[in-house]
C-alpha cells in the first residue's frame, strides 16, 4: 500500500496544476466518490496488463472523462469501478468503503453501455423500470418515476414501443434515463455515443452535459474521441497502454501536454527532438531553437501546437523565427493546414486563408512560451517505478 | 446526504461477503454433474461394449474371460470378412454419392439462391426430421416388386412382367443409404460455404478469376473440411446402419449391423455383437481420423 | 485499361450465352431432381395412405379413409402411440433443462478441454443409432438395469440433450452479453439476470430444439430398438408390423407421424426464424458482434475496445 500511496502523491504532483475544482463535494466526510488504489487488472491468457498500477480520484459532482485509444484500458477501468470486472491488484473504493469483489448488483453503480444493452424483449418502460424492480420499489412509485425518467430525457410517448423499433439517438436516451432512474451516486458512461452519427452525438452531447447538471450524479465518461473528453470533462485522465498518461483539466492537458503521447493524441502537435546546446538554446536537427526555460535534461521532446506557430510576416519578431519551404498543402474546409520543411525537420502549421502551394517560400515562428517540454511516453511511468523499486 | 446514506447501507452488506470459494474447485463443483452425465452416458456404455468384446460367450450367458477370441474368430470368418468390405463398398459409394449430389446442390443454393437460400437449405434439412422408417419403407414400396416404379415401367410398356432388379441388393440399398445420407452432406457443406463471405467470391472475380477458378481456387479449399466432416458424419451413420438393409437390402444387402441385430437378438451372443459394435465404432473414428489429417484449414474463415 | 478489358469481355459474352443457358437448364434440372428425390419417398407414401387397394402400386386406385380409421381402431397400435409421446414427453423434458445447463456452462466458463467436452457430449448425436443402442444396452445390463421406460428415455435424453444444448449454444453465442450486465448493473443478482433476461434471451431457440427433439423421440428407431422392453414405441411396433405381414395401415400411421413431425419442424423453423430476425436490431449487425468478441471474452486486453466507432473521425 506504500507505494501506492507514494505514487498518488506523485501523481498529484505532477498534475496538480490549478484547475477549477468541482463545486459540489459532499460534506460528510470528503471522500471521493470513486477511488482508485494500485489497481492493476491482468486478464487470464494475456501477458500484458490491461491496466497496470493505476491510482485515481474522482470527487462527488465531477464530470470526468478517461480518454484513450483502443487497448489504452480506459474501459477495463470503468469495468472495474462497475465491478464487472476484478482487479488483479489494488482495490476499488467508492464513497471510501473497499468495493473490491462486490458484485455490479450491489454497487450503487450505473452503466450507459457503448451498445446500449437495452434488454430486446422489454418494452421501453419495462426497461426503464427495470432498476426499480429489482430494488423492489412499490409497484404505485414505479410508474410515476418511469414517467419522469422518460420525461427527462425527452422520450415521453414512447412507453409501449420495443428497443428495436427506435433509432439509435433514442435507444441511447432510453439506457440513459434507464442508468439514472435508480438515482445511483455515479454514472458510468463507455463510449456512449460510439455508435451514433455525427449529428446526433452532437446533441447527444448537450443532453448529456445539461442532464449531469440537473441530476448532480457523478459522470465517469469514457470515449476515445478527444473533441467529447475535451468540451463535457471538469478533469480527464489520458490513458494509453494501461498507464494514465496525464490527469488534469481539459485546458491543461491542451496546453501544457506531459507527455508526447499526450500532445500527439490531443489535437495535432509538432514534436521535435531536440537536445540542449546552452541554457535556454537548443537544437532540433539543423534546426536552432530558444526555449522559454533550461530544460532539465540534455535531451528532450519539444511540443508545439501548429496553431500556436504565427506564419508570414508578423513573425518576424519572434525569437524563434524561419524561413522555409512548403512541402504539402492539406484543405481543411475552415483552414490550410502547411507542412513546411524547415531544414530536416518537418512542421505543420496553420495558414489561416492564406494560399499556399508546394514549393512557396513560407516564413513562420513562435514564442519560446507556447512550446512545451514533454516527457517521451511511457517512460514517465517508467521512472516512477524505478523511484518505487 | 441521503444518497450517502444508500451507497453506504449498499454496500455495507459487502464487507462482510463469504470468501468466495477458490475458482479451481468452483469450476469443477460446477462442471461435476456435467462429467457424471458424460461418465454415465457416454464413456461407460463404451468401456462396457468394448470389455463384452472381449469376454466369452457360452450358451447364451456371457462368462468373463478376457482374451481377443471374438474379434480373431470374426476376422477369421468368410462372412464376416464378405460383410465387412460390403458394408465399407457400400458405405463408401452411399456416401461419396451423396456428397457428389449435396455439395454442388449447397453450392448451388448458396450463391444462386439469394434470400431463399435459407428455405432452399431447410427444405433439404427437413427429411432428417421425418421418420428414418417410413423414408425407407418408402423405397421398399417404390422400389418392389408390385412397386410404384415397376408399375411405372410396365404402364408405359418397357417391361412386361414386374422386375425384381430393383428390389433387395446391394444398389438398392446404396440409393436408400445415399438418400438418407444427402441432408447430412449437405448440412455440413452448406454451413462451410455460407461462411465463406460474399466479398470473396467478388475479390477473386475482381482479380480476373472465372467462376470456375474461384471456385477451384478460393471457395472449395476453404470449404473442403466441411464437406469432409459432412463426409465423415455420413459415413458413420451408413456404415453403422442395420434399418435399411432390413427392409430393402434382402440377402444380398446384408450389413454388419444386420448382424449386430442378430447376435443381440436371436442369436444371443452378445460379446460377438459387441464385437462388432466395437469394430463399427473403430471404422468410424478412422474415418473421422482420416478426414480431419486431410482436411487440415491453415485459415480461420472470419 | 479500359479498352482491352471490354474488348475481353464482349467476346467472351458472345460465346458463352448459349451455354450459360444450357448450364442454367442443367444446374435447374439437378436442383429439382434432388428435391424430388428427397420428397418423393414421403409424398408416395402420404398417397399411398389414402389409396383404396391393398397393393401398393400404381395407378391409384381411388381415394378412402379406411386404413386411417382401421388405424384409430388398432388397440395396440394406440397404445405404442400414447407410449411413444410419453416417452418424447419425458426425454424432452428433461433434455430441455440439461441441454440448458451445459450450454450456459459451456458458454460461461472459461475451462479446458471444452472442445473434447462438446464433442463428448454430441457423440450420441452423431453416432449411428446402432452403436448407441449396444453400448447403452450393455451399460444398463451391466448395471442391472432392465430395458424397459427408463432406458429408452435415458436413451432418447443422451441425443436429444446435444441437439438442444447446440441449438442454444448457437443462440447465446450470437447474443450480447452485456445484456447481463447491463441487469446486474440494473441490481438485478444471478438468479434475477437469469430469470428475466438470459431465460428470455433463448426461450425461443429453447422452444425450437424441444420440438425438433420431440419428432426425433417420436421417430427414433435405431437405437430404441434395443432399448425397448416388452412395451413397444410406436417406430418399434411398427417394425414388428412390416416384419409380420404389412398392411397399408402402416401407411396412415407413417403419414401421421410425418404429419405430426413436419407440423413440429414448421413451428421450430418458424420461432427460430423469428427469434433471429427480432435479436438483430437493425443498424447493429457485424458491428456488434465485433463488439461482444470483445467483451464476451476477455482473453486479451487489446481485443476489449476494439468498436466500429474506434477510428476517431477528424483527429
Amino acid at each position: 500500500m506504500k507505494t501506492a500511496k507514494e505514487e498518488s502523491s506523485q501523481v498529484s504532483s505532477v498534475t496538480s496544476a490549478p484547475q477549477a475544482e468541482p463545486a459540489a463535494l459532499p460534506g460528510a466526510d470528503g471522500a471521493p466518490v470513486v477511488e482508485l488504489r494500485g489497481v492493476s487488472k491482468t486478464y487470464p491468457g494475456g501477458d500484458v496488463a490491461a491496466v497496470d498500477n493505476m491510482d485515481l480520484n474522482i470527487q462527488e459532482g465531477e464530470f470526468f472523462s478517461i480518454l484513450g485509444s483502443s487497448g489504452s484500458g480506459k474501459t477495463t477501468t470503468l469495468r472495474m469501478i462497475a465491478g464487472f470486472e476484478q482487479p488483479t491488484k489494488g482495490n476499488v473504493l467508492l464513497d471510501g468503503i473497499d468495493a473490491t469483489g462486490v458484485p455490479p448488483y450491489r454497487r450503487d453503480v450505473n452503466t450507459v453501455f457503448q451498445n446500449y444493452a437495452l434488454f430486446p424483449h422489454m418494452k421501453v418502460e419495462a426497461n426503464v423500470a427495470y432498476p426499480l424492480k429489482m430494488a423492489g420499489t412499490p409497484k404505485g412509485e414505479i410508474k410515476p418515476r418511469v414517467a419522469e425518467a422518460l420525461e427527462r430525457v425527452s422520450m415521453t410517448g414512447f412507453e409501449k414501443r420495443l428497443p428495436h423499433q427506435l433509432s439509435g439517438g433514442q435507444r441511447q436516451r432510453v439506457a440513459l434515463a434507464r442508468a439514472l432512474i435508480g438515482r445511483p451516486r455515479l454514472l458510468l458512461l463507455d463510449e456512449p455515443l460510439g455508435a451514433l452519427d455525427l449529428k446526433l452525438r452532437e446533441n447527444m452531447l448537450l443532453v448529456l452535459k445539461h442532464l449531469q447538471r440537473e441530476v448532480g450524479i457523478t459522470f465517469i465518461y469514457v470515449t476515445h474521441d478527444q473533441g467529447e473528453a475535451l468540451a463535457m470533462s471538469d478533469r480527464l485522465a489520458v490513458m494509453n497502454g494501461g498507464y494514465v498518461e496525464q490527469l488534469a483539466s481539459p485546458t491543461e492537458i491542451y496546453d501544457r501536454p506531459a507527455t508526447s503521447f499526450v500532445a500527439g493524441f490531443i489535437g495535432k502537435s509538432n514534436l521535435l527532438e531536440c537536445s540542449c546546446t546552452s541554457g535556454d538554446k537548443a537544437q532540433a536537427g539543423t534546426m536552432p531553437l530558444v526555449l522559454g526555460e533550461a530544460p532539465g535534461e540534455e535531451k528532450f521532446t519539444l511540443s508545439i501546437r501548429p496553431e500556436t506557430i504565427v506564419v508570414g510576416e508578423d513573425s518576424r519578431g519572434l525569437p524563434n523565427h524561419y524561413e522555409a519551404v512548403v512541402g504539402d498543402v492539406l484543405f481543411l474546409g475552415h483552414e490550410r493546414e502547411v507542412m513546411v520543411d524547415c531544414g530536416d525537420q518537418r512542421l505543420v502549421v496553420r495558414a489561416g486563408q492564406q494560399i499556399y502551394s508546394p514549393g512557396d517560400p513560407i516564413e513562420f515562428g513562435w514564442s519560446p512560451d507556447k512550446a512545451v517540454i514533454v516527457k517521451a511516453t511511457g517512460s514517465w511511468q517508467q521512472q516512477q517505478q524505478s523511484q518505487d523499486a | 446526504m441521503a444518497a450517502a446514506a444508500t451507497v453506504a447501507r449498499r454496500l455495507e452488506p459487502i464487507t462482510a461477503l463469504p470468501r468466495r470459494l477458490p475458482s479451481p474447485i468452483k469450476k469443477f463443483l460446477i462442471v461435476s454433474p456435467a462429467l457424471l452425465w458424460i461418465l454415465v452416458l457416454v464413456i461407460l456404455p463404451n468401456v462396457f461394449l468394448i470389455s463384452y468384446s472381449l469376454w466369452k460367450n457360452e450358451l447364451g450367458s456371457v462368462a468373463h474371460v478376457w482374451n481377443f477370441h471374438n474379434y480373431s474368430e470374426l476376422f477369421a470368418s468368410n462372412v464376416f470378412t464378405t460383410l465387412l468390405k460390403r458394408t465399407l463398398l457400400i458405405a463408401l459409394v452411399s456416401t461419396t454419392c451423396a456428397t457428389l449430389i449435396a455439395y454442388p446442390l449447397a453450392y448451388v443454393v448458396v450463391t444462386k439462391f439469394g434470400r431463399y437460400k435459407t428455405l432452399a437449405a431447410i427444405m433439404i434439412i427437413i427429411p432428417l426430421w421425418v421418420s428414418y422408417l417410413m423414408r425407407i419403407f418408402a423405397w421398399k414400396i417404390i422400389l418392389g416388386e408390385h412397386g410404384v416404379l415397376n408399375g411405372f415401367l410396365e404402364s408405359v410398356g418397357l417391361i412386361s412382367k414386374p422386375s425384381t432388379a430393383f428390389i433387395y441388393s446391394t444398389t438398392t440399398v446404396i440409393i436408400a443409404l445415399t438418400y438418407i445420407a444427402i441432408p447430412y452432406v449437405f448440412l455440413s457443406a452448406y454451413t462451410s460455404l455460407d461462411r465463406v463471405p460474399k466479398h470473396y467470391y467478388e475479390a477473386s472475380a475482381d482479380c480476373g478469376a472465372s467462376a470456375w477458378r474461384t471456385f477451384r481456387h478460393v471457395i472449395w479449399p476453404l470449404t473442403r473440411p466441411g464437406v469432409a466432416v459432412g463426409f465423415a458424419i455420413g459415413f458413420v451413420l451408413t456404415f453403422g446402419d442395420y434399418v435399411t438393409p432390413a427392409q430393402v437390402g434382402g440377402l444380398s444387402g446384408t450389413m454388419l449391423g444386420s448382424i449386430v441385430l442378430q447376435s443381440f437378438g436371436t442369436a444371443d451372443n452378445w460379446p460377438q455383437g459387441a464385437a462388432i459394435g466395437v469394430t463399427i465404432i473403430a471404422a468410424g473414428l478412422l474415418v473421422l481420423a482420416l478426414v480431419s489429417l486431410f482436411t487440415r484449414l491453415e485459415a480461420e474463415i472470419d | 485499361m479500359a479498352a482491352a478489358g471490354s474488348v475481353r469481355m464482349r467476346r467472351r459474352r458472345r460465346e458463352s450465352k448459349a451455354v450459360k443457358y444450357l448450364i442454367v437448364g442443367i444446374v435447374g434440372l439437378f436442383v429439382i431432381a434432388v428435391y424430388i428425390f428427397l420428397y418423393a419417398p414421403m409424398i408416395i407414401t402420404a398417397l399411398f395412405s389414402v389409396n383404396d387397394s391393398k397393393i401398393q402400386t400404381l395407378p391409384l386406385v381411388g381415394f378412402t379413409t379406411k386404413w386411417f380409421s382401421a388405424l384409430f381402431n388398432d388397440e395396440p397400435m394406440k397404445q405404442a402411440i400414447l407410449y411413444s409421446l410419453k416417452v418424447a414427453a419425458v426425454a424432452v423434458s428433461v433434455s430441455a433443462c440439461v441441454g440448458l445447463a451445459f450450454a450456459l456452462m459451456i458458454d460461461r466458463l472459461r475451462i479446458r478441454g471444452k472442445a473434447v467436452f462438446q464433442a463428448l457430449l454430441a457423440a450420441p448425436l452423431v453416432a449411428p443409432g446402432l452403436v448407441l443402442g449396444i453400448s447403452l444396452l450393455v451399460n444398463f445390463h451391466t448395471a442391472k438395469i432392465e430395458p424397459g421406460f427408463f432406458t429408452i428415455v435415458a436413451g432418447h435424453v443422451s441425443f436429444i440433450t446435444p441437439l438442444i444444448m447446440f441449438i442454444v449454444l448457437q443462440r447465446l453465442k450470437t447474443a450480447d452479453p452485456t445484456l447481463e450486465q447491463a441487469s446486474m448493473d440494473c441490481g438485478a443478482g444471478p438468479l434475477r439476470t437469469f430469470w428475466h433476461v438470459t431465460l428470455p434471451g433463448v426461450r425461443v431457440a429453447l422452444i425450437a430444439g424441444c420440438l425438433l427433439g420431440f419428432t426425433l423421440s417420436m421417430d427414433e428407431i435405431a437405437s430404441t430398438f434395443f432399448l425397448a422392453g416388452t412395451q413397444p414405441t410406436l417406430p418399434v411396433y411398427v417394425w414388428g408390423l412390416l416384419r409380420f405381414g404389412f398392411t397399408p395401415e402402416v401407411n396412415a400411421a407413417f403419414t401421421l407421424i410425418a404429419g405430426g413431425s413436419l407440423t413440429l419442424i414448421g413451428i421450430a423453423g418458424l420461432l427460430l426464424f423469428i427469434s433471429g430476425r427480432r435479436n438483430r436490431l437493425p443498424e447493429e449487425k457485424k458491428a456488434s458482434r465485433w463488439r461482444r468478441r470483445g467483451a464476451g471474452r476477455p482473453s486479451a486486453a487489446a481485443e476489449r475496445e476494439i468498436g466500429p466507432g474506434s477510428v476517431a473521425p477528424g483527429v
